[in-house]
C-alpha cells in the first residue's frame, strides 16, 4: 500500500522553509532548529537526513523530522545527536502515525532511525507504527513566567536553599562568560570522568549558528573562574545543555549557583521554561537537578525497526563509566577524544 | 573423521549462535514494544501504568528491572529496600494520622484570627521535622495580612511566612530573631524563610517574638 506521506530531503536551499515551520511549531526545540542542525553538521560531517514531511503530491509541509546518518558497526543509525530531542514536528490535524510509518519506510536494510521524545510533548503512535522503545532517562522542566523569589521559596527544595546560602557566603558571583571561558572547565570535567569530549569547534559553531541564544556563565570565587554553564534558548524554553565545575571548588556549590542564576536571568526575561536536560533518576545529578523543582517528564529513545532497539540504549556507557575513568588520558586525548564523540553520538 | 568432526562442531556452533541472536532479537522486540505501548498509552491521557508482571513470563525478572530502572542482579536488594520503605513510611504515616486527628482537634477549641487585619499567628509542631514547617509555612504565603512562624520541634527547625500585603515585615528577619532567641541561626527571603536553634527554646522564641509583634506592629496575636 503506498505511503500516505513522502519525506522530501532537507538541502541547504530548504533552511528557510525548515526555519518558518519549526519556529511556527509549539513543541520545537533547540535541538530542531536550523542552527543547531548546522553546528553539527559543520562540527562532524555526518550525513544530513533531515526531512520535511508532505501528503503523497502535495506540496505544503506536514512534518519536519532532523536527523543525522551516523555510521555503526551494525549499519547507519539516523539519530538528532548529542541531544534530548529528535522527535518529529507534526502539524496539527496530520496523522502522526502514518508519518512515522512513512519514516519507518526509508531505513534501509542494515539501518535504523532513533527518535528522542519525551512525555511532555504529547506525541503518541510509535506503537502503531511499529517502533520499540528504550528509556533513557527524565528531563525536569521549571516554569520561569514567575519571580525568581516565588521560585526560590515555593519551588527549590530546602537543601537546595541551603546550598545557594553557602555559595552566596563563599563569595561566589556569576558574570556572563564566553566559549573560550568555558571549554578548559567542561575539558576538565570531562577528563576526571573520563568522558570523550566535544571539539571546542563545536561550541563555537553553536555560539555563531545560535547567536544571542547561546550563552556561557560563568561562576567565579576570588577571581578565579570555578564553574560554567551553556545554555541555548529557543522559543521561550532556556536548555542547560553543559555545566562544569571545578571539583576543589565544590564545597562552595558553584553549580548551584550557576543553575540558580540561569533560573533567576529566565525569570527577568521572556524564557517561559528551563530544561535542565536529561539525567537517570537516582544518579547524582538527577537529585541535583531535582532540589530546583519543576516537572520531571519521562525521556524515551523509539527505534524502527525495534530489533534494533539497542542502538539507542545508553546502559553501554553507564557500565563502561568506571573502566573510562582509568583510561581518561588516552579517551580525552586532544586527538582521540573528538573522534571517540563522533562514534559515540550521544 | 577429524574433518567430518570439525564441519560438526562448526554447523552446531553456528546453529547456538543463531539460536542465540534471534532470542535475543525476539526479547528486545517484545521489550522495546510493551514500552512504546505503554507511551503511547499516556500520551493518550492514561496514566504510565508500569507493565504487569507475569511470573510466567521469562522476561519477567528483567521486565521487574526495568521498572525499578537497575540491572537484573540488583532486583533483590531494590525490592527490600522498598519494602523497608513502605514499612517505615506506614508506620509514618500512622504517626501522621494521629498527630493530625490531635491539631485537628485542638484547632476546633482555637479562636480564629481575624483575616481581615494583621495578624501573627504560632504553629508549634511537637514531633514535626522542617518538611512539615515548610509545607505549613508555604500554605500560609496564600494569608495576605499573616505572619506565621512554625516551629518543628523533632528537629529544632522552624520556617516563616509573611503575606504579601504585610509590607513592613520580612520573613528572614522574624526568622533569624527566633532562631537568635533559640540560640540558632535562619535565612530566606521576604515572603518565607526557616532556620533552627535549640528544640526546648523555639516555642519560647516563637511566642516572644509573636508578641513583640503584637505589642509593636499592631499585630492581632
Amino acid at each position: 500500500m503506498p505511503s500516505e506521506y513522502e519525506l522530501r530531503p532537507v538541502t541547504r536551499a530548504d533552511a528557510d522553509d525548515w526555519r518558518g515551520f519549526v519556529a511556527d511549531h509549539p513543541a520545537a526545540t533547540v535541538f530542531h532548529s536550523w542552527g543547531w542542525l548546522t553546528a553539527v553538521d559543520s562540527s562532524f560531517r555526518y550525513d544530513p537526513a533531515h526531512f520535511l514531511v508532505t501528503e503523497t503530491g502535495g506540496s505544503e509541509v506536514v512534518a519536519a523530522v532532523p536527523g543525522f546518518s551516523v555510521r555503526g558497526l551494525g549499519g547507519p543509525t539516523v539519530v538528532n545527536p548529542f541531544c534530548e530531542y529528535g522527535f518529529p514536528l507534526v502539524a496539527d490535524g496530520v496523522d502522526t502515525a502514518g508519518v512515522l510509518r512513512a519514516l519507518a519506510a526509508d531505513v534501509g536494510p542494515l539501518g535504523a532511525r532513533v527518535l528522542k521524545d519525551a512525555g511532555w510533548t504529547g506525541l503518541a503512535g510509535y506503537n502503531a507504527a511499529g517502533y520499540g522503545a528504550v528509556r533513557t532517562g527524565e528531563v525536569i522542566r521549571l516554569d520561569t513566567t514567575r519571580a525568581f523569589d516565588e521560585v526560590r521559596e515555593r519551588s527549590v527544595s530546602a537543601e537546595g536553599r541551603r546550598c545557594l546560602r553557602t555559595a552566596s557566603e563563599a563569595g561566589l558571583t556569576v558574570r556572563p562568560g564566553t566559549v573560550d571561558e568555558y571549554y578548559p572547565l567542561y575539558l576538565e570535567t570531562m577528563q576526571r570522568l573520563g568522558s570523550p569530549q566535544f571539539p571546542e569547534s563545536f561550541f563555537l559553531d553553536l555560539a555563531a549558528e545560535l547567536g544571542d541564544d547561546c550563552t556561557v556563565l560563568c561562576a567565579e570565587r576570588t577571581g578565579e573562574t570555578v564553574g560554567g554553564v551553556l545554555l541555548l534558548d529557543f522559543g521561550g524554553v532556556r536548555m542547560v545543555w553543559s555545566n562544569a565545575s571545578l571539583q576543589s571548588a565544590w564545597e562552595h556549590r558553584p553549580n548551584h549557583r550557576l543553575y540558580a542564576a540561569a533560573i533567576e536571568d529566565a525569570c527577568l526575561g521572556d524564557i517561559d521554561t528551563v530544561d535542565f536536560g536529561r539525567s537517570r533518576p537516582g544518579t547524582g545529578v538527577h537529585d541535583f537537578k531535582r532540589q530546583f523543582g519543576g516537572e520531571s517528564s519521562p525521556l524515551s529513545s523509539f527505534v524502527t525497526p525495534p530489533h534494533r532497539s539497542g542502538r539507542a540504549s545508553l546502559e553501554g556507557y553507564g557500565a563502561a563509566a568506571s573502566v573510562a575513568e582509568r583510561f581518561s588520558p588516552v579517551l580525552t586525548s586532544p586527538v582521540v577524544g573528538p573522534r571517540l564523540k563522533r562514534f559515540i553520538h550521544e | 573423521m577429524p574433518r567430518n568432526r570439525l564441519t560438526e562442531l562448526a554447523l552446531a556452533l553456528a546453529l547456538v549462535a543463531v539460536v542465540w541472536y534471534y532470542r535475543r532479537r525476539e526479547k528486545t522486540v517484545r521489550e522495546s514494544l510493551i514500552l512504546s505501548q505503554q507511551w503511547d498509552g499516556a500520551a493518550a491521557g492514561d496514566a504510565h501504568e508500569p507493565a504487569a508482571v507475569d511470573s510466567s513470563n521469562p522476561s519477567a525478572l528483567t521486565d521487574l528491572a526495568t521498572l525499578l530502572d537497575a540491572q537484573p542482579g540488583e532486583v533483590p536488594e531494590r525490592v527490600e529496600a522498598l519494602d523497608a520503605k513502605v514499612r517505615t513510611l506506614s508506620t509514618d504515616l500512622e504517626k501522621a494520622r494521629t498527630s493530625w486527628a490531635g491539631r485537628w482537634w485542638s484547632a476546633l477549641n482555637a479562636p480564629a484570627p481575624d483575616l481581615d487585619e494583621r495578624h501573627v499567628t504560632v504553629v508549634d509542631l511537637e514531633d514535626g521535622t522542617l518538611d512539615d514547617a515548610e509545607a505549613i509555612a508555604k500554605r500560609a504565603l496564600d494569608d495576605p495580612l499573616g505572619v506565621t512562624i512554625v516551629t518543628a520541634r523533632a528537629d529544632g527547625t522552624l520556617a516563616v511566612a509573611v503575606g504579601s500585603d504585610v509590607e513592613d515585615q520580612r520573613a528572614d528577619e522574624i526568622a533569624r530573631e527566633v532562631a537568635a532567641e533559640a540560640g540558632g541561626g535562619a535565612g530566606g527571603g521576604p515572603e518565607f524563610a526557616t532556620g533552627g536553634g535549640e528544640s526546648e527554646q523555639l516555642v519560647a522564641a516563637a511566642e516572644s517574638v509573636r508578641d513583640r509583634l503584637a505589642a509593636e506592629a499592631g499585630f492581632a496575636a
